[in-house]
């Protein structure tokens, strides 16, 4: 017995003793780097991995002599882990892209760290408020504004030039998302736009002829689909508390032409009447008066939504693009081939559109080489390329046509895979003319917008609960953005 | 009356005994049966209204636990699984073997490194015990998302992010004040005869504690090890942010990073959280003497 | 919480005997607890510390302004438009909460504690499958309680609809009455089993011939239970509210994130959300930490009225016998 414990003791010390790197002197570097490519505090160099980083001294600037290869450099990546098998298997392409086609040559290996979709903010926050840097990322419209701000990423187009045409190729709503004070910041990955999606045999056992073009008329023919006893929920948007509940709200507030700030970010909204008093007085109506909507909307974010009119639970839903895709593959839905989708309801029909992008890193300026591999990367994964003899938007399309994902490059419409996968998915003019009318959020801009985003999922949540009147919860919403704004 | 004779009482006791069992067992255990049943179901059968309480013929299926071995999508999914998380979800059992590694490593620590100073707490007084005692319950205070950042800090300059050794430290060292607290209340109510007796036997410290008192103390070591090892099993918030790669994150995180993604199959998610907890589970019927017997053990009836 | 006899013998009796055998043993004991300081020092100082001084500190987007501001994360906590009327309410529904769950937890694994210290045939079994609840990891558990409780296919709703007792799935996460309560029950459930082997444990220290002997004197259950199993079982109590009240303060934050988001309305945005909000939603670490220091003195606060309200009856009943 006394040698079992003395043998745990000594295996614990080892243990403990491998561990404990010196750690004396423990300086708290609180400060993250801001984007001028100042001297960082040491990048973190990770326990041994399978491809062991190993950083080059400043090389010399890539001279056009086609012999050697530049690096190695191993760029640090970090994403979400959607469809990881393909992330990475992109990366790999990339990988060897850039060491046998591009110019000038580059000897790039890529470490992805990735993490869930809901912890990739928390995630990717304590990573750099920690003082790690990484060279390139992905990020989302309603997260630039932030880490511009904070410095953790840099503005593309002050490195890479090139990022400003690709503008022109890219939806209008695409690029003020990718843009921050100005700057291009990055390139898209996927964007969508939220669409107004119908069953169409709900409908027609209704006996109805069109979908809607009103709101009222969907409060008429959600009260018919009722009766015929169709569905008890004929309305389903997804309202939780989160950030698909900002993707719903915004494109219900936009359907009616909301303009919620001007051009110098000063909230030009009414109180109690305009678009946006509209639309939430009529939320509250379908949930209280016409009962065409349930209560539980207010747990279900758009993956719960999607689900439920899979299963022929709703006539009226507005959902990402990409979930039409599974609405109408027979196996994988009850109301496959039913699923369409129609302009937005309301008086301009507009809509809200969402943007993933990637982003240049702020470790990216370390060093020349790494700095050029980064941006390859970034190009490769969000612009135009020639791979193997092709030129086009490779990575866009590998996403579109594999998974559906929607994309901001304009010109990817005219390749023949792609017009055929989203053929089927839904009408190509309809999807086209949705797009034209698709915003992306307003005030997404201004670097406190997650914050005032946050308060105003709580407040219109009260007012749909019956706990504040309209009214007043839109002051509410205007007082706190210009508190915000003013700090 | 019945209940007044001793005999009475005792049956009285036998029934209540009886039905709370059972109402135990039913409260504790019926989470648990349904996310089982629902590893077993096809995803379609888990949308019917009301779900089916146990899987028939039509409806049950392995694809969700072959999926996380193999990465094969099921043929008759209904969720676009091959769009999800293929790397993920092969994950699991790999990290299931981390967080074991982990909460085993952090157990032994604890017991190793908590007994002596439970014991020494609950027997002696000295100078700043009680100071001391309190510095300890309190580094537990703050809650783990408000140390997270300063602790990446920290790892970075240890060069222990994404490492088991790192979590290994965090875990313990959350882990021991708790305990030393629950070490020491339990020695409180010990007996200290026995262990006088061995000291005066000529006993070393060491000694007496590993051959006296180590023994009779089974019920508080299982308590405090149980504790350990879930603590470390189960966090989730410095195990996400602190592992980068795949291969080198725990249970946790992988299940974090599943359930939290834009579709979730939820099937695959119920076979995964089984998954995680078969191993405590192994360990607890392995170990089931141990703790069955340490959780009840009267004093002098041993 | 040590007995004050001892003590006032050290005072009246200051032989160098006693002194020495002081010394000697402090140095000892702090021999023993060595391991154990070093490892909270090397992992977990640095962090509190810097937590606690990045209360102190302005944070703008993210990065420190480097600007000394004292106190004003605090005052704005307490007083600013933005921030105090979500802080307020999430005290109250903080508080609210904290205080059903740990009477919960606390009654009902006394009561499974009891149960699991009688050995019968089962109680093995029992012991095993209690260990269940624990060892699903916080977020497979929140997410399992979600769909149980999910308003168009939850078992939960399904298992209500069939037993006739509704005649239409309800929304519980939406309702704003109800949700706290869902995620109540469902942190309750994960945290009695702990608890029980935690209270089972100190159960066991007390001598059977105790209860024999109470059972001979013909003490009825409730006699036997207040004037002597409770005071035995006291610092075992004392420590399962201390942690279960800590539990309560901080790990029902998995549930929350996973559940409601803080929904609906304000009914569950409890101070650990409204932390995470602050530090990583909004990157405000200063005044994210401030909040963190609050609701450490909550805590604190807790843990003096435990450690007071129960210490003096302790020695009471003590010298009373």
């Amino acid at each position: 017995m006394k040698k079992l414990f003395l043998a745990l003791v000594v295996i614990s010390t080892i243990v403990l003793s491998a561990g404990c790197a010196p750690a004396a002197t423990v300086v708290p570097t609180s400060v993250p780097p801001t984007s001028a490519p100042v001297q960082e505090p040491a990048a973190p160099t990770d326990v041994p991995q399978p491809a062991a980083p190993v950083e080059e001294p400043p090389a010399a600037e890539p001279e056009p002599v086609v012999a050697a290869p530049l690096g190695p450099v191993t760029l640090r990546f970090a994403g979400w882990n959607y469809d990881s098998a393909k992330a990475h298997d992109i990366l790999a392409t990339y990988e060897r892209w850039v060491s046998t086609q591009h110019d000038p040559l580059m000897d790039a290996t890529v470490e992805m760290a990735d993490t869930g979709y809901g912890e990739y903010d928390t995630f990717i926050t304590t990573n750099y408020a920690g003082g790690g840097v990484y060279d390139a990322l992905y990020s989302s419209d309603h997260w630039l504004a932030k880490w511009a701000e904070a410095g953790w990423v840099l503005p593309l187009e002050d490195y890479f030039p090139k990022a400003k045409d690709y503008m022109k190729d890219v939806s209008d709503f695409s690029v003020s998302a990718l843009t921050y004070k100005g700057k291009v910041y990055g390139l898209p990955y996927y964007s969508d736009v939220m669409y107004f999606v119908y069953n169409a045999n709900m409908l027609q056992s209704a006996g109805i002829v069109a979908p809607p073009t009103t709101w009222d008329e969907v409060t008429e023919q959600s009260l018919l689909i009722k009766e015929k006893g169709l569905t008890e929920t004929p309305v389903l948007f997804g309202l939780k508390a989160g950030s698909w509940f900002d993707e719903a709200f915004f494109a219900l507030a936009y359907s009616e032409g909301t303009d919620f700030f001007d051009d110098e970010m000063v909230p030009v909204f009414e109180n109690d009447t305009g678009p946006l008093f509209t639309i939430i007085e009529w939320l509250k109506k379908s949930l209280y008066e016409t009962e065409i909507m349930p209560l539980k909307v207010l747990e279900m974010a758009a993956p719960d939504v999607q689900e439920s009119f899979k299963n022929g639970d709703a006539a009226f839903v507005i959902v990402p693009g990409y979930m039409m895709a599974e609405f109408n593959t027979p196996g994988l839905s009850k109301i496959a081939g039913s699923a369409k989708i129609s302009m937005m309801p309301g008086t301009t029909h507009e809509t809200n559109g969402f943007t993933r992008m990637y982003l240049l890193g702020s470790g990216a300026v370390e060093d020349d080489t790494r700095l050029a591999a980064s941006l390859a990367l970034i190009e490769f994964l969000g612009g135009e390329t020639t791979l193997d003899g092709e030129t086009t938007y490779h990575v866009a399309r590998r996403w579109a046509v594999e998974n559906r994902l929607g994309f901001s490059a304009e010109p990817l419409w005219k390749d023949a895979e792609i017009e055929k996968v989203f053929s089927a998915m839904a009408d190509p003019t309809i999807l086209a003319k949705q797009k034209g009318l698709a915003r992306s959020k307003d005030g997404m801009q201004a670097p406190w917008f997650a914050e005032w985003i946050g308060l105003v999922r709580t407040e219109v949540q009260r007012a749909l609960l019956g706990d504040a009147e309209t009214a007043e919860v839109l002051e509410t919403i205007k007082q706190q953005w210009v508190d915000l704004s003013q700090e | 009356m019945f209940t007044n004779t001793i005999s009475g009482r005792l049956a009285l006791r036998k029934l209540v005994i009886f039905i709370s069992s059972v109402l135990v067992l039913f409260y504790v255990l019926s989470p648990i049966y349904w996310i089982i049943v629902s590893s077993f179901q096809k995803e379609a059968a888990l949308n019917f209204r009301p779900p089916l309480f146990f899987p028939n013929t039509e409806t049950f299926t392995l694809d969700h636990y072959s999926f996380l071995f193999t990465g094969v999508v099921p043929a008759d999914s209904t969720v676009m699984l091959q769009a999800q998380y293929t790397m993920s979800g092969t994950l699991v059992y790999p990290s299931i073997i981390n967080s074991l590694i982990i909460a085993l490593a952090v157990t032994v620590i604890n017991i190793l490194v908590g007994f002596p100073a439970g014991h020494v707490f609950s027997r002696y007084r000295f100078l700043g015990d009680q100071k001391l005692f309190a510095v300890l319950v309190s580094t537990r205070l703050l809650p783990s998302i408000s140390i997270i950042v300063p602790m990446f800090i920290l790892m970075q300059k240890y060069k222990l992010i994404d490492t088991k050794i790192g979590l290994i430290g965090i875990y313990s060292a959350i882990t021991i004040p708790f305990t030393i607290w629950i070490l020491s209340s339990y020695f409180k109510n010990l007996p200290v005869e026995y262990e006088e007796a061995a000291r005066m036997d000529g006993c070393s410290y060491l000694n007496s504690l590993v051959k006296v008192v180590f023994p009779i103390a089974r019920p508080g070591i299982v308590a405090a090890g149980i504790f350990a090892f879930m603590t470390a099993y189960g966090e989730f918030i410095f195990a996400t942010v602190l592992t980068r790669t795949l291969a080198s994150k725990t249970q946790t995180a992988v299940l974090a990073n599943l359930a939290s993604g834009i579709t979730v199959s939820r099937g695959m998610i119920s076979a995964a959280s089984v998954l995680a907890i078969i191993p405590p589970v192994l360990l607890a019927i392995i170990f089931r003497k141990q703790i069955i017997d340490g959780l009840s053990s009267k004093l002098g009836a041993s | 919480m040590e007995s004050t006899t001892l003590d006032k013998r050290r005072v009246l009796k200051k032989s160098s005997y006693e002194d020495k055998r002081f010394k000697q043993t402090t140095a000892f004991a702090y021999k023993m607890i060595l391991p154990s300081v070093l490892f909270i020092v090397v992992f977990i100082a640095f962090p509190m510390f810097y937590s606690v001084s990045l209360a102190f500190q302005d944070f703008k987007y993210g990065v420190p302004t480097g600007e000394f501001i004292g106190l004003q994360n605090f005052i704005d906590i307490f007083t600013k438009s933005t921030v105090a009327p979500g802080f307020y309410n999430s005290l109250q529904v903080t508080l609210i909460f904290t205080l059903a769950a740990v009477v919960a937890v606390i009654l009902i694994s006394l009561g499974i504690a009891f149960l699991i210290n009688e050995s019968f045939p089962g109680s093995g079994l029992i012991k095993v499958s209690l260990l269940l609840p624990y060892a699903i990891p916080g977020i497979a558990s929140a997410v399992m309680w979600n769909w149980i409780y999910d308003a168009s296919f939850g078992v939960l709703n399904g298992l209500l609809f069939k037993m006739g007792i509704i005649d239409s799935y309800i929304a519980i996460l939406s309702d704003k009455n109800l949700a706290l309560w869902a995620i109540w029950f469902a942190y309750v459930w994960k945290m009695v089993p702990y608890s029980a082997f935690l209270l089972s444990a100190g159960l066991s220290t007390i001598p059977s011939s105790v209860y024999e002997a109470a059972l001979m004197d013909r003490s009825s259950t409730f006699r036997t239970f207040f004037k002597i199993t409770l005071p035995l079982l006291l610092p075992v109590l004392q420590l399962a509210l201390v942690v279960q009240t800590i539990f309560a303060l901080l790990l029902h934050f998995g549930l929350v994130f996973v559940m409601t988001g803080g929904g609906p309305g304000e009914a569950t945005r409890t101070l650990p959300w409204l932390i995470y909000q602050e530090s990583f939603t909004y990157t405000r670490f200063g005044r994210g930490s401030a909040m963190a220091i609050i609701l450490s003195l909550i805590m604190i606060i807790f843990i003096y009225i435990y450690l007071v309200l129960l210490n003096p009856e302790r020695r009471k009943a003590r010298d009373g016998q």
